[in-house]
């Protein structure tokens, strides 16, 4: 079985098995449905992986899936959020905009940082004017 | 000129990932303050139906649900426009919206007696049957992966549980924290699941959302959504459902339109690569359901949703009694917004045509550009709904969960099934049980109830039953 598969299993797995758990813990009422759905998922659960074994063990299994994402791609959308909640959403989306087509290996940079400043001018002008969301200002400019 | 410009309002809302017409039509409340009654009312209106068809336009080239009522217009739209026929779908979306309004005008206008009686009748067995209805449609939806269908089919149900127990409202599973409180997201979760998942699987990818160059016609579009009356009529007859029903809205028209016309496809296995329609299908649904879910609103002042309670709240700023004295007490009122309402879906349907094309050339935009603006996007709706940065977080972790989706062919699309109508089910479930005294048999002594009942065992053994009988 795919090691990522593996992981996949064990978090659905364990997602239902901590309700079932703090199941426990609420009066009858609420916590008949979350019981009954918990143990039926990890009995889907349960019978997903042995057909999977058995599939597996007849050579069913078909081709390992294609995987093509790269770290760096989760790391800088990660990096993306924290950076957001920082220095704020104007900031952030400027600086992404530019870096994420580059690490993709966009050629025209040029394109790239118009693109990237337009639409946060554009993003920000309709949210905060138009619409009147007050976008996220960034901790650190609050601490100052 | 309102109406032009409500409809302009709604389409570039819509058009926004995660705004839906929910927050189009709470933004636009207080610009009615100083208009004419019916102009009011027109005007939101307007707002409204646009919101709701420009929520497909990101669905359709982005793969990022515009709103929640749109959710099921990217399993089919978003693969149309990777096969270059993006304006085909755009068109598609565009038709069968003004359908759906359509049918939805002709139900409020000739058949809002009828269907007020048939609303009166259902109870909370009658709305748990209808949940137990809509999620019996996870196997279909699972297609081959009925396993992993059902499973996350209950992790769903499971993530819908998170909040307050909807009858003796004790916090459950929400690990202290009052964010928790609220539920999960269902739009952040939505965003994560195949905005930005299909984010990473097109930052693996060179070249655009389109394999091929080219968009394809938009009168494409509309010549294979009128070859498909059958589609039209059934979706439509969804969209009413869910509209006049209280609680059940776009968020479930559209994904019960989309499974109930693959199971009377004779051929469920192209849904989900294109099939016209899986498009026409949700589209159609979804604008009937906001014209249908009008319905009880005017006729019984109650509101069937928390768009249609900003509607109740604009007819009573502006003097508009509902409820039976809407169409008595009114005089020309009633019948001059009934006009309005007819005139706002030709407005969304000229505008469409107008921009339609163009929006679809989005998936002409080279991946490596289009995929952080995704992102941005995404980001953007999720936070922008309820001003959240959690929101975010919840839509960055179930990216990453969406993509381990796509790599091992799990069917996303059964997880949001069961978030959607787990706390329909749940809660219409306990109140039954209140009423009846513990007896279970109130599901099966009420008529309307044992019928649904029948038709939900009825749908399920179906597909098994048949080529036996025909062996």
């Amino acid at each position: 079985m795919k090691r990522l598969e593996v992981l996949l299993f064990v978090i659905l797995g364990g997602f239902a098995a901590t309700f079932l758990f703090l199941s426990r813990e609420y009066n009858s009422t609420a916590a008949l449905f979350p019981k009954l759905i918990a143990i039926a998922s990890l009995v889907f659960l349960a019978a997903g992986i042995a057909v999977d074994r058995i599939e597996g063990r007849r050579g069913n299994s078909g081709s390992d899936p294609e995987f093509g994402l790269r770290p760096s791609i989760l790391f800088l959308q990660a990096g993306y959020v924290v950076v957001i909640y920082l220095i704020g959403f104007f900031a952030a989306t400027v600086l992404y905009l530019i870096i994420a087509p580059i690490q993709l290996r966009y050629e025209r940079w040029g394109v790239a940082i118009g693109t990237s400043v337009v639409l946060t001018v554009a993003l920000v002008v309709s949210f905060m004017w138009l619409f009147d969301i007050q976008l996220p200002p960034g901790a650190i400019w609050e601490m100052l | 000129m309102y109406l032009v410009l409500g409809t302009a309002v709604g389409m570039v809302i819509g058009a926004l990932p995660g705004l839906g017409p929910l927050f189009a039509v709470s933004l636009m409340l207080p610009l009615t303050f100083g208009m004419p009654a019916a102009t009011a009312i027109i005007f939101l209106t307007a707002v409204h139906a646009a919101t709701a068809y420009g929520d497909s336009f990101a669905s359709i080239v982005i793969n990022t649900p515009g709103g929640v009522g749109s959710v099921a217009s990217c399993w089919d739209g978003y693969p149309m426009a990777q096969k270059g026929q993006a304006g085909v779908a755009m068109g598609i979306s565009t038709l069968g919206s003004f359908l759906g309004g359509i049918i939805g005008w002709i139900s409020l206008v000739v058949l809002s007696p009828v269907l007020i009686w048939f609303a009166l009748k259902m109870g909370p067995p009658e709305y748990f049957m209808v949940a137990l209805l809509a999620l019996s449609l996870i196997s279909l939806a699972a297609g081959e992966q009925v396993l992993k269908g059902l499973l996350l089919g209950g992790i769903g149900l499971l993530l819908s549980f998170v909040g307050r127990d909807p009858i003796t409202a004790e916090a459950r599973f929400t690990f202290g924290s009052l964010y928790l409180e609220d539920g999960v997201p269902l739009a952040s979760v939505v965003l994560g699941l195949f905005a930005l998942s299909q984010v990473l699987v097109l930052a693996g990818k060179t070249g655009s959302i389109s394999q091929v160059r080219g968009i394809g016609k938009v009168w494409e579009g509309f010549r294979l959504a009128l070859r498909l009356p059958g589609t039209i009529l059934r979706a439509g007859l969804v969209g009413i459902g869910m509209g006049i029903l209280p609680a059940l809205g776009l968020s479930s028209a559209n994904v019960v339109a989309y499974f109930i016309e693959k199971r009377f496809s004779k051929h469920p296995e192209t849904f989900g690569t294109g099939e016209p329609r899986g498009l026409l299908a949700p589209e159609i649904a979804k604008n009937a359901c906001i014209v249908g879910d009008l319905i009880p609103t005017f006729t019984l002042g109650i509101p069937g949703s928390s768009v249609t309670a900003i509607f109740l709240a604009a007819m009573v700023i502006h003097g508009i009694q509902p409820g039976a004295e809407f169409f008595s007490g009114s005089g020309a009122l009633a019948y001059t917004i009934f006009a309005g309402i007819l005139l706002a879906q030709f407005s969304f349907f000229a505008m469409g045509l107008l921009f339609a094309r163009q929006f679809a050339k989005v998936a002409l935009i080279p991946n490596a550009l289009l995929a952080p603006m995704i992102v941005v996007l995404s980001f953007m709706g999720s936070f922008a709904l309820r001003g959240r940065f959690q929101d975010v977080v919840v839509t960055f972790i179930f990216g990453i969960i969406g993509y381990l989706f796509v790599v091992f062919e799990y069917p996303a699309t059964c997880l949001v099934l069961g978030l959607v109508l787990g706390n329909l089910m749940e809660a219409n479930f306990q109140r039954s049980i209140l009423i009846s005294g513990g007896e279970y048999s109130i599901f099966f002594t009420r008529p309307i109830s044992l019928g649904l009942f029948i038709l939900t065992v009825g749908l399920i053994a179906a597909p098994h039953i048949k080529p036996r009988l025909k062996s």
